[in-house]
């Protein structure tokens, strides 16, 4: 009888010990799961906010560099509320102006001549952006940039060929 | 008693799946690791290129070069300069070619981090001298 009550509790022990061997790899299991795709969404974002500010720097440089022997302003269109940044390419019979501005949660690039009146939806969106705040003191350029996800950049650029125009 | 036997081999077969598992999840936790160690320097020279970028041009147009370095936070490091950043260095360096038409200034900006060099951007201008009729 006694015998039986032993061989009865070292399987029950036995088994609860089996129990929590597998309970203890199904918690690791999804620990290691949880943790690897938390990792990878992070990794995701921060490459993706990497690439946004990259994107918006680039293009807003290159915007400069490209048509530096212009003029390069900063306008205020009251009537839309939005502050551009204008290149001002004056050719032998027309004037061409490339602005970059933020438009609808988007950075915008509008090229028109001095025959269109500008309208900045029928500019091209090239990244998300939120805020788009250029700035000319003296011969330095700077633009104050906040990204879809509040990331804030400023860029500084020193004009060099053109210049400003007062 | 086959019961028992039975029992054993699960046991057993058990211990060898945690053991294995317990194999790759250190290898996995290892590379996990390693990822997000990538991710933040990735975004360390980022962030730092994107700095230099500026630097570069503040040099550029500075008429007094040391004092821009100063107040944009660079500390006087031997012959150049220096500014500690959230996971990275930047150095600055100048270096002066002077010939008979002029001068080339050259600044470089260097990104140190994580123990080694990310990058180097130049930052040149030519001051010409004046020239006698």
């Amino acid at each position: 009888m006694s015998n039986k009550v032993v061989g009865h509790t070292h399987k029950t022990i036995q088994n609860v010990f089996l129990l929590m061997l597998l309970s203890l790899f199904a918690c690791l299991s999804t620990f290691l799961v949880t943790m690897g795709a938390q990792l990878y969404r992070n990794t995701v974002e921060s490459a993706e906010t990497n690439n946004t500010s990259r994107i918006m720097t680039a293009v807003v440089r290159s915007a400069i560099w490209a048509e530096d022997g212009g003029n390069v302003v900063v306008e205020k269109f009251d009537k839309w509320d939005l502050t551009a940044l204008t290149v001002i390419d004056e050719q032998e019979d027309e004037i061409d102006y490339k602005r970059l501005f933020a438009w609808e949660g988007s950075l915008m690039e509008a090229y028109t001549d001095d025959t269109l009146e500008f309208e900045p939806r029928y500019g091209e969106p090239l990244c998300h952006l939120k805020e788009f705040e250029p700035e000319i003191n003296g011969n330095m350029l700077t633009v104050r940039l906040k990204a879809a996800d509040d990331t804030e950049t400023t860029i500084r650029m020193a004009l060099r060929a053109g210049g400003v125009k007062e | 008693m086959r019961d028992g036997h039975r029992g054993n081999a699960l046991l057993v077969e058990l211990m060898f799946v945690i053991f294995f598992f317990m194999l790759g999840a250190m290898t996995l936790t290892q590379l996990f690791g390693d990822a997000k160690h990538k991710s933040l320097q990735a975004k360390a020279t980022n962030v730092s290129v994107m700095e230099a970028e500026n630097v570069a041009d503040d040099l550029y147009a500075a008429e007094d070069p040391e004092a821009k370095l100063q107040e944009l936070g660079f500390e006087r490091n031997g012959e150049g300069w220096m500014l500690n950043k959230d996971g990275y260095t930047l150095t600055v360096v100048r270096k002066d070619e002077d010939t008979e038409a002029g001068t080339l200034r050259t600044f470089v900006i260097s990104s140190y981090g994580d123990g080694k060099d990310l990058f180097s951007l130049p930052s040149t201008r030519y001051y010409p001298k004046e020239v006698s009729p």
